[in-house]
């Protein structure tokens, strides 16, 4: 995303111009047009005019419009934003209070209007026109029979292609050339998916994941189908090819792929893998020593009050929520934990390490050092760290506010 | 040429079909319903023909030749139809194969009658031409009539029908109990070599196989693999010398029928090794005693811990230790006492009582104590002791459960199959889990809810042509032939329910939980993978319900925040997509599973309640 005009005024209200030149920059708008926000871009109109003769006609009238959202859609798998909402701005086309839907293109600037711009935001803004360009990973997990061919940029994980196919086991007396014609054809549709979904010109690794020899079954048929049919980009491009084990061929299998040592300078510094690490360590701290991880959003705010927060691990969808009340909530979270020097992890919620910690309540804390537990009975806004009857409150009380 | 006609008639089933000849009887009842007599003719003349010609295989000697019975079958059909009551009152016998005869999932009722009235009358017609086929012997224990004679208003008949049914099939079945074992062990402790070798010494194998085998070993670079090559029949399992897959075989002893499954042993395969021991009654662990080999066998990584853990898991009672290779540890009496002592105590603390677990010396490449006792020079401690056979004869088959509803769980399809007997047939191998059916019965298959109908019924792979269902305790190893059917929604994990009591089928589900090894504390939203049967499915934990006490079973915490390794635990699941589940105490095969991520064990579970399918997709 490039960048082009940004003005924030003391009350941090202000407008920000943006360009979006890659699909994971869908991603970021989306994490940024909130409802409330204005958001100005091209976008095409249905204008119907009656001439003379009463003759109604249509066309699409290409104008520049400003709407106030009322709501934001987004499409995973097209990576595509749908902004509706009411015009705001006077238009020779557009009457002022019409609904109108903006689809945002590539390649054609938009701006956002907000009344606040918070530090999250801000933040977001910040990472998506970095100029630093992310390993974008391609990834094949696979199992007999079942798999999925995965994008993973350093926002964003998608599933391009979901190929199952039935391969009948074995039995005796079975031919077994049955058994090898059922994988062939999974094979097969297994590299027609990946010629399709991969372009090989973006991503920097393509990696094959499988528990069982299936992998390297399968990366001698791809290049040998290559030969034969004379795919040139293919045989190219071979040497990104890494081969990983994984345990099995579902998407859950992502994660173990990521944590890979064989792969791991590859993927030194995408968001993925340290979001992975994060929350891997998150559970080993929970395995370890129950007292210094909390997750859910009371435990957090209480072990916040505290200053007890040393990594906050939170999902980007809890800022998405449309009642300004929460997102505020979470954004004053994540300041205080800034102002006492803890680390804010944003998980994407594309990622499977975003999926899982979003089950997990979205948000989650390492901290400092043990904190009680509040019973899930008993959270109120009275509860505070010189508990009267001494229930092992094994920190300093002075660390009380 | 004949079947040619029958196609033709089957498509022109419009036209002959006349609404005035629904009187008195169900229609499903009559064979001809619908068809002109002449085409009836026509069409039973030809199917008669036909199934006479197939039909190749002589009896085989144990078995009674069955007077044929054309009475039975229609009364086997109307009582699947009249008793669409209570829930247990559909006594339909259970034969070893059935075949799933084309059935349309068409709407109206009357067209599906029409066929499946066709082909249960090829299926009755050819039941008098039919053979008695050597169902697998049943156990010996139970008692047919006690299943017949359940009490209900219906099973007057039913009870009549089911007894006649079984004991037709008791005829065939001589007097062995069938068992189905399994085998697990470590990677490389011999478990395919060792099977090998004891059916090649029972006869099951002929010498001039293993001579062959042996001398494309050799040619191939792995000289002592003659035997395993028996059952790893796969190109790549011989080249790369090890089993990937389930593979199946059958040997009788003197008082048992045994299925056997022979497992991969190693970690990436363990998904197989669940399906078949799912289907298993009893295991036999194979143990390298190398020295060396049984130390990292036995190691945390080692799969001989996970295997026998997961055989309990899955429910296996009994086990038979075999301790191979001994020639290589030179028959020592304290290597083979150090290793029984060993396991004796894991083996008890995961579960396995003491007098169900039986140890064994062997070699299975020199074939020692396998089929003959040891010599007394060889191993002079142990030279009376029992054979691998005779242990594999003491083994206790279970229980079988006839009187309950049909399930049939498919692990495999596969369409166009050998004898797959025309038009659009499906033939689905797999297990039957309780009740009984027979060619002509309509079933539902869930969770695709489809109808279909059962054209004919073979048992352990080997196709017997038509015959009758007969009552037969949990069958094993079956195919079914479906047409007309979309082969698409039959699928490793589909069951064949009866129609009055189908399976139930959800994505959400409660379950009882005990939490093996886990690296990391489970909580909300944890993600593993669900083993069931044959199918693996991915799940997450949505909630987390109470922590129980592992032995007395209170409740120690509601709603605790995560749970930690060996604990047991209520949690509530969301699997991704549906399956055919059942609570534990109704089906146990239904309700047992197992969770594992990341190539390791983390839990064994059963199902306590079902929730109502949830398709809602988490939004971002």
């Amino acid at each position: 995303m490039r960048l082009i005009h940004k003005d924030i005024n003391k009350d941090r209200s202000g407008q920000v111009t943006l360009l979006p030149e890659n699909p994971e920059d869908m991603w970021h708008a989306y994490n940024l047009v909130r409802v409330g926000d204005r958001l100005r871009s091209t976008t095409l109109r249905k204008v119907t005019t009656e001439n003379a003769a009463g003759t109604v006609s249509s066309q699409k009238q290409r104008t520049t419009l400003t709407v106030l959202v009322e709501s934001v859609y987004f499409d995973v798998q097209g990576c595509s934003l749908q902004v509706k909402g009411r015009n705001a701005e006077e238009n020779a086309y557009v009457k002022m209070g019409a609904y109108h839907t903006i689809d945002l293109e590539l390649q054609r600037k938009f701006t956002i209007v907000k009344d606040e711009w918070d530090s999250v935001s801000l933040d977001r803004v910040d990472e998506a026109t970095d100029i630093a360009r992310h390993a974008d990973l391609s990834a094949i997990v696979m199992q007999e029979g079942l798999g999925h061919i995965c994008l993973i940029t350093s926002s964003m994980t998608l599933v391009r292609c979901r190929v199952e196919v039935n391969v009948p086991k074995k039995r005796k007396g079975f031919q077994s050339s049955q058994l090898d014609k059922a994988m062939q054809r999974f094979y097969e549709q297994l590299y027609q998916g990946l010629n399709k979904h991969i372009n090989f010109g973006i991503v920097k690794c393509v990696i094959l994941a499988s528990p069982g020899f299936t992998k390297d079954d399968f990366y001698e048929y791809c290049f040998r189908q290559a030969v034969k049919e004379d795919n040139k980009v293919l045989i190219e491009n071979k040497p990104k090819f890494v081969l990983v084990h994984s345990s099995s061929g579902h998407r859950q299998a992502l994660k173990e792929v990521l944590e890979d040592p064989n792969i791991a300078n590859k993927l030194a510094d995408t968001r993925a893998a340290l979001e992975v690490k994060a929350l891997a360590d998150f559970y080993s701290m929970l395995k370890s020593d129950p007292s210094r991880a909390f997750y859910g959003v009371k435990h957090v705010e209480m072990a916040n009050e505290n200053h007890a927060i040393e990594v906050l691990l939170i999902s980007d969808s809890l800022f998405r929520s449309n009642k300004i009340e929460e997102r505020r909530r979470f954004v004053k979270l994540v300041d205080s934990v800034r102002e006492n020097a803890g680390q804010v992890r944003i998980f994407s919620s594309l990622h499977p390490s975003g999926e899982q910690l979003n089950q997990l309540t979205g948000v989650a804390a390492i901290l400092r050092f043990p904190m009680h537990e509040p019973d899930d009975s008993d959270i109120d806004d009275d509860y505070g760290p010189t508990d009267g009857d001494g229930n092992g409150l094994d920190y300093p009380t002075n660390a009380a506010s | 040429m004949s079947r040619r006609r029958v196609k033709n008639i089957a498509l022109n089933d419009d036209e002959d079909y006349d609404v005035d000849e629904s009187f008195g009887h169900s229609f499903e009842d009559e064979p001809a319903f619908g068809v002109s007599p002449a085409t009836a003719n026509a069409y039973l003349f030809v199917r008669d023909k036909d199934t006479g010609g197939r039909i190749t295989q002589p009896p085989l000697p144990d078995v009674k030749e069955e007077p044929p019975q054309s009475a039975p079958a229609p009364q086997m059909a109307r009582l699947h139809v009249a008793t669409a009551g209570p829930a247990h009152s559909v006594k339909v016998g259970f034969a070893g194969a059935v075949a799933v005869s084309p059935s349309v999932p068409s709407p109206s009722p009357r067209l599906l009658s029409t066929k499946q009235q066709q082909q249960q009358q090829a299926a009755s017609s050819a039941s008098n031409s039919r053979s008695a086929s050597p169902a697998p012997p049943r156990k010996n224990g139970a008692d047919p009539d006690s299943a017949g004679g359940d009490s209900t208003e219906a099973s007057a008949a039913s009870a009549a029908a089911a007894a006649e049914a079984y004991k037709r099939y008791c005829a065939g079945l001589g007097d062995r109990a069938m068992i189905n074992l399994v085998i697990i062990g470590h990677v490389d402790a011999g478990k395919s070599t060792l099977i090998g070798h004891l059916l090649y010494l029972l006869g099951a194998v002929s010498q001039k196989v293993i001579h062959r085998y042996e001398q494309e070993c050799r040619k191939a670079g792995k000289p002592s693999f003659q035997f395993a090559w028996v059952l790893d029949e796969s190109e790549e399992e011989r080249q790369r010398g090890v089993t990937m897959d389930v593979a199946r075989s059958q040997l009788s002893t003197r008082h048992r029928l045994v299925n056997l499954l022979d497992c991969p042993g190693h970690k990436d395969f363990i998904p197989n090794m669940i399906s078949g021991a799912m289907a298993a009654d009893a295991a036999l662990l194979v143990i390298n005693a190398t020295r060396g080999e049984f130390e990292s066998g036995f190691d945390q990584g080692g799969q001989t811990r996970e295997h026998a853990l997961l055989a309990r898991g899955l429910g296996i009672g009994q086990l038979v230790v075999a301790i191979n290779k001994m020639d290589t540890a030179k028959w020592s009496e304290t290597r083979f006492a150090e290793i029984r002592d060993k396991l004796g105590v894991y083996l008890k603390s995961v579960g396995f009582k003491p007098d169900c677990v039986s140890y064994c010396p062997v070699s299975g490449l020199e074939g020692a104590n396998l089929n003959k006792p040891l010599s007394a020079e060889l191993c002079p401690w142990y030279a009376s002791g029992p054979t691998l056979v005779d242990l594999i004869d003491r083994l206790t088959p279970p229980a079988r459960s006839v009187d309950k509803p049909l399930r049939f769980y498919i692990s495999e399809v596969s369409t166009g199959g050998r004898g797959a007997g025309g038009s659009g047939a499906v033939a689905c191998f797999g297990n039957a889990l309780s009740g009984y059916a027979a060619p002509g019965h309509k079933l539902l298959l869930l969770p695709a809810n489809q109808r279909v109908a059962v054209k004919a019924v073979t048992s352990s792979g080997c196709f017997r042509g038509f015959w009758f269902g007969h009552l037969c305790r949990r069958f094993r190893h079956y195919q079914r032939f479906g047409g007309g059917v979309d082969p698409a929604h039959f699928g490793p994990g589909s069951v064949l329910s009866s129609v009055t009591t189908p399976c139930p089928c959800t994505n959400r589900l409660r379950a009882k939980l005990l939490l093996l090894n886990v690296s990391q504390p489970v909580t909300k939203g944890y993600q593993a993978i669900f083993h069931q049967q044959a199918v693996s499915v991915p799940v997450t934990i949505i909630r987390l319900l109470a922590q129980i006490n592992k032995s007395t079973g209170q409740l120690e915490r509601r709603h605790p925040r995560y749970i930690l390794s060996n604990c047991c635990a209520e949690v509530e699941l969301q699997l991704d997509r549906p399956l055919c589940l059942d609570v534990y105490t109704n089906s146990r095969e239904l309700g047992k599973f197992m969770l594992r991520d990341r190539g390791v064990t983390v839990a064994a579970g059963t199902v306590v309640a079902l929730r109502p399918t949830d398709s809602s997709q988490p939004d971002l």
